[in-house]
């Protein structure tokens, strides 16, 4: 009866699980959203005059709207990658 | 380094082998049994039985081990498989996003520009009816666009 026991805990050991794991590759997110914020472009001393402030604002504006391209960028980008992620598990 | 011996033979030997190596054992350990009532072989049968007995446990333990491997094997092939698809569908989200961006960036610049020659079209009418931007409203303007409190620029310098 020892000489069973022994042996029975002996083989269970062939089973135990030593199982690799495989890690899945970070994705690199586009270049576009790595780029870094640029200011915002004030008046030059210069620039007195109305079609200076319209134009400048536009030019901020058009700024504006690129950053909040990349930000709703980086979160569609997260979702798509969540969601493919959260189908590995 | 027990795990790297029980590795190293189960990497190296056929399955086939284990199965073998635990009947062999088996049949002599009976084949033994048997010959420790028969004087002339006693001695070898006593020394038999114990060699075969470990023989057959070691021959067990590797089978048992290789079907653990194989199936680890296959589970591990599969992980494998789930991940290349999930790397090729989030480069591919990655790359169809980046192409989105850009269009949008491209689309934007562009309304801006289309703006910008509009403002240049309508310069002469705008600066007709409105003076020029006083010091306070210069500065006020670039204060907003430095998100600044302080008095950051003078227009007189």
């Amino acid at each position: 009866m020892k000489r069973l026991i022994i042996m029975s805990v002996f083989l269970l050991t062939a089973c135990a699980n030593t199982a690799t794991q495989v890690i899945p590759k970070w994705p690199e997110a586009p270049a576009d959203l790595q780029q870094p914020a640029v200011d915002l472009t004030p008046l030059k001393p210069e620039q007195r005059n109305l079609s200076d402030l319209i134009s400048n604002s536009n030019e901020n504006y058009t700024q504006y709207y690129i950053l909040k391209e990349r930000y709703e960028g980086w979160q569609n980008w997260y979702q798509s990658q969540q969601k493919i992620w959260q189908g590995l598990q | 380094m027990f795990e790297l011996i029980v590795n190293h033979f189960l990497g190296n030997i056929p399955v086939w082998v284990f199965p073998f190596m635990a009947g062999i054992g088996f049949g002599i350990f009976i084949i033994a049994g048997i010959a420790e009532h028969i004087e002339p072989v006693r001695i070898y049968a006593l020394i038999a039985r114990p060699v075969s007995f470990i023989v057959f446990v070691i021959g067990v333990f590797l089978y048992g081990g290789a079907g653990v491997v194989a199936i680890q094997q296959q589970a591990l092939q599969e992980a494998q498989h789930r991940t290349e698809l999930a790397e090729q569908a989030a480069a591919d989200a990655t790359k169809q996003l980046a192409d989105n961006l850009a269009s949008q960036e491209h689309l934007v610049k562009g309304r801006g520009y289309g703006v910008g020659q509009i403002i240049s079209k309508d310069k002469t009418k705008i600066d007709r009816d409105c003076a020029r931007l006083n010091d306070n409203a210069w500065e006020d303007y670039n204060r907003a666009v430095a998100n600044s409190g302080s008095k950051i620029l003078s227009p007189k310098k």
